[in-house]
């Protein structure tokens, strides 16, 4: 009896302690976690706050870091060596956590964290060979000494800072999903670079749109799906001459049509953007040049970017970086500014392969056969043991799936092998390390070089007056629309040709216009050369800043916020008036009436305390899912919808087009018929979502924008935002998506001056009030002036304190 | 009352030195062992010991420096306010010592029959 009770009572305490120390489904281990002395409690917010004075090990000289009232640092180095090194040692201080998030996430490493449920997708980042293309990356960058020392010293730095982490102050998300950092190291900053390339460049189409050029054929394809697209006004102004002799290769004489079964997507998803511009002295109140940059990603917390000063000899800039990347990536320094948008331009293309048998160990090329190499790559499942998987690679990449598999994402072709310029050897560090050097436009073109991929439109301004746009990336050649479509690996005519000369990439310098913009959009005008790609961004965001910027002088730094902050919907501009005056008011209910009035009334600004935004949105979706629903029928499931462009321009210009009947009525309906009965719907279910037209049709209330986590960890975002713009909007917020970096530069010699805001804050402690501080400021279009020093002794209202590190005796 | 400070030191003492959230079990377990004259005695003596001690560590952290992070907790576990995730932290540690200093009382009276008992 005393032994049943003693065992009894031993296994309530076993279970206590399991539950206190072993994680359980989703819920942390409940002991560990909420410990006063280990757990949670300690991750408050002056966790890690640095003593005035204190040894860094590595460095060569001692290093002042000034930090201002927003807890940005400002490093202060005597050598390019402790600069990287303190930086490495701050970005972890403060970001530790999300860094090796990313560099884990993109090594397909995630079900180490969190067991079978990330196992697809840890294995589609094999299979994608995220790790291949990054080993390659630091195979390029050991080889240049430059290269290697700045990221010898940045991990040095990072590793100095989980060196000296204890246990009770693991950042928070460690605590939550019970694991430990490792140590730092060049390949996870790699698989940083790679995580970004695949945000920006892994946006692919071929496998629907072959089907879709099967089920529609050539002439439909021609009609619906234009190289360039509709209302564009591209990047480089299109009177700009091409003074170079182009080779471009001939397209083979046989086409190639593999059987692909797709599902397939509406066209207009989310896609992240950007918009950049610079504006010449002779537009400029001052005279001298202003530059302005916005990339538009998805948002989460702790945000994307990370605000630092970093000055040595010979280098004094100003910006932000990705958490895990040394050197700044948007910034400014003396004499520059610069800032990037996705190109958008196609380097990344699928080839169906022809296997000699189910071994899988040759491939048809040419006349004979290629053989494969087979890479095993082991993911560690949490609780589950280790999964082995065999990746095939053919000279051109891996395959992602074979004929049997299911791919993680519904557009990637099986048996066929992806093609990417990520998977290359390249130095794109090395750009960062240069420009924020730059002296000149000559130093920024040197930096260019270096930037393969993801390709970028970087544009430039100088306290010289100049202003530029290069389109800059490592783009194959190729025949006009090769990679359009699934190509076939066995026909070597079918290979990237070479490269597009990276001098004669689109480019301008100083056009007469007196600035350069762009906004992802196509980036030449069809008089350009070479075949860069098709899938750009639709007209509304660049034609809207070339437009507004063209009808101004005099600018001011205040008017480039006000145009960052530029919510005129041009979509809604462009074919709202004339949808209203499709409707037959006669028909319409008194609500229906009321909402009609409203959105007749709109003066097309998508501003949150307005209800028209979302009644446009609600119809528009409407709309154009009328149009092309009947259309895109395939038996093999849907095709690649034309774009919202495209739908546009049958509207105005082509209002008898046979695509506004619904092929599966007898009948045919007219564009009027269709608008009216959208219009219907839209309101139908702008009340069922809503209720009534009032209040909760606010855009700011119905739209709104989530910043989740990074990792989904529900608590660690903000909700429920109430913002204005929208995607297809300068002010490109979206529900989940937005501009992640707001900055302005002035570009006035001897006195530079930089603005700037993003959607979070510079700790990514979620018990820290520099969390999210900046989040309202954000929310409101407002910016900080950054704290651009000259010197550690400089006073400023808003230096807050200095740490100095010593070098370690 | 020998018990409790002598858990309630031991303990703040071993966590202070070592990340260990687990010596709330240990401690009391052994004193118990060792020590235990009852079992509700010996439950109480981890369960308030160990809960006080959290309980006045969580509240000290919260007034400190953990209010915002204790309020994103208290979010993400849906457990309303922060005021609740403290009292969940006491009622953890009281549960989690005081079973672990009742099954020490329990074991010696299984494994020493013989011994004098307060019971």
């Amino acid at each position: 009896m005393r032994w049943l009770k003693a065992l009894f009572s031993l296994a309530i305490t076993a279970a206590l302690f399991w539950l206190g120390q072993f994680k359980i489904g989703i819920l942390p281990p409940i002991g560990k976690f909420v410990d006063p002395f280990a757990g949670f409690w300690q991750n408050g917010k002056d966790l890690y706050t640095l003593p005035k004075t204190m040894d860094l090990p590595g460095l060569h000289a001692p290093v002042t870091v000034v930090w201002d009232s927003r807890q940005v640092p400002h490093v202060f180095a005597q050598n390019e060596h402790d600069l990287y090194l303190t930086q490495g040692y701050l970005v972890a201080r403060d970001r530790l956590w999300q860094m090796e998030f990313m560099a884990l996430a993109a090594a397909g490493r995630l079900s180490e964290i969190f067991g079978e449920r990330t196992l697809e997708f840890d294995r589609s980042r094999r299979r994608l060979g995220m790790v291949f293309g990054a080993e390659n990356t630091v195979k390029a960058l050991r080889e240049d000494e430059t290269a290697r020392s700045i990221m010898e010293a940045f991990t040095a730095g990072i590793n100095a800072w989980i060196d000296r982490l204890d246990e009770r102050e693991l950042p928070l998300e460690y605590k939550i999903l019970d694991y430990r950092p490792e140590p730092w190291s060049e390949l996870k900053s790699a698989l940083i670079l790679k995580y970004m390339a695949w945000t920006l460049t892994g946006r692919f189409n071929e496998l629907e749109f072959t089907r879709t050029r099967q089920e529609l054929g050539e002439e439909t394809i021609r009609q619906l799906y234009p190289i360039f697209p509709p209302f564009t006004d591209p990047i480089i102004p299109p009177e700009t001459p091409w003074p170079f002799r182009p080779i471009v290769p001939a397209p083979p004489e046989k086409q190639f049509y593999p059987v692909a079964a797709a599902r397939a997507v509406e066209a207009d998803p989310f896609v992240p953007g950007s918009n950049n511009w610079a504006v010449a002295g002779s537009r400029t109140q001052s005279g001298h040049p202003l530059l302005a940059a916005d990339p538009h990603l998805a948002l989460n917390l702790p945000s994307i970017w990370y605000e630092m000063q970093l000055v040595a000899p010979d280098m004094n800039v100003y910006g932000v970086t990705i958490p895990g990347l040394p050197g700044l990536i948007f910034g400014f320094n003396e004499n520059i500014a610069w800032g990037m948008t996705n190109a958008g331009s196609d380097v990344l293309d699928w080839y169906h392969l022809t296997f000699k048998d189910s071994t899988y160990a040759e491939y048809k090329y040419g006349d004979g056969w290629r053989k494969t190499q087979k890479r095993i790559e082991t993911i560690q499942v949490r609780g589950k043991g280790t999964v082995q998987d065999t990746v095939i690679y053919t000279h051109y990449g891996p395959v992602a799936y074979l004929e049997y598999e299911q791919p993680f994402q519904p557009n990637i072709p099986r048996m066929a092998a992806i093609r990417w310029t990520a998977h290359d050897p390249s130095k794109e560090l090395l750009t960062f390390y240069y420009l924020n050097k730059a002296k000149g436009y000559d130093d920024y073109r040197k930096a260019l070089q270096y930037f393969h991929c993801p390709a970028q439109n970087i544009a430039y301004a100088d306290v010289e007056g100049n202003v530029a746009i290069w389109h800059n990336g490592k783009f194959p050649l190729r025949w006009r629309e090769q990679g359009r479509y699934l190509l076939d690996g066995s026909d070597p005519l079918h290979e990237w040709q070479g490269w597009v000369p990276m001098d004669q990439v689109p480019h301008v310098k100083n056009p007469p216009r007196g600035f350069i913009s762009s906004a992802n959009q196509a980036p030449a005008a069809p008089s350009y050369p070479y075949y860069l790609g098709w899938f750009y961004a639709p007209f509304e965001r660049g034609a809207r800043i070339n437009q507004w910027l063209q009808a101004r002088t005099e600018l001011t730094p205040q008017d480039m916020m006000r145009l960052q902050n530029d919510n005129l919907n041009l979509r809604a501009r462009t074919v709202l008036p004339t949808l209203l005056q499709l409707l037959a008011e006669a028909d319409l209910t008194p609500t229906e009436k009321a909402v009609y009035d409203t959105l007749k009334m709109w003066n097309f600004e998508a501003r949150r305390d307005l209800i028209a935004p979302i009644i446009f949105e609600y119809w528009w979706r409407e709309f154009y899912r009328g149009v092309w629903r009947d259309d895109m029928q395939s038996e093999h499931g849907r095709l690649l919808w034309p774009r919202a462009d495209i739908t546009i321009e049958l509207v105005l210009n082509h209002p008898d087009s046979p695509f506004f009947d619904d092929r599966t009525t007898e009948d045919r309906e007219t564009l009027a018929l269709l608008a009216q009965r959208t219009f219907k719907i839209a309101v139908q279910n702008l009340e069922t979502d809503f209720g009534p037209p009032g209040q909760n049709w606010r855009w700011g209330k119905a739209r709104g924008t989530d910043i989740l986590h990074l990792a989904q960890i529900p608590g660690l975002g903000r909700m429920r935002l109430e913002t204005n713009g929208n995607y297809a909007i300068v002010n490109a917020t979206s529900r989940r998506a937005g501009p992640s970096w707001r900055m302005v530069v002035d570009l006035t010699p001897g006195k530079v001056r930089g603005w700037g805001v993003y959607p979070g804050g510079q700790s990514g402690n979620p018990g820290s009030p520099f969390y999210d501080n900046m989040i309202e400021a954000w929310v409101n279009g407002e910016y900080y002036e950054l704290l651009f020093l000259k010197s550690p002794e400089e006073s400023h209202k808003n230096i807050v304190t200095q740490t100095r590190f010593e070098v370690q005796q | 009352m020998m018990g409790f400070i002598f858990c309630f030191v031991a303990i703040g003492l071993l966590q202070w030195l070592t990340p260990y959230w687990w010596w709330i079990m240990v401690v009391p377990f052994i004193w118990t062992l060792m020590q235990g004259k009852s079992f509700r005695g010996s439950f109480l003596v981890g369960a308030l010991s160990a809960g006080l001690l959290w309980l006045i560590a969580a509240s000290w952290q919260w007034s400190r420096s953990a209010q915002i992070v204790a309020d994103r907790v208290a979010d993400m576990l849906t457990v309303g306010s922060s005021m609740t995730l403290i009292f969940l932290t006491f009622v953890f540690a009281f549960l989690a010592a005081g079973f672990a200093g009742g099954s020490g009382y329990l074991l010696q009276r299984a494994l020493f029959p013989g011994r004098p008992s307060g019971e």
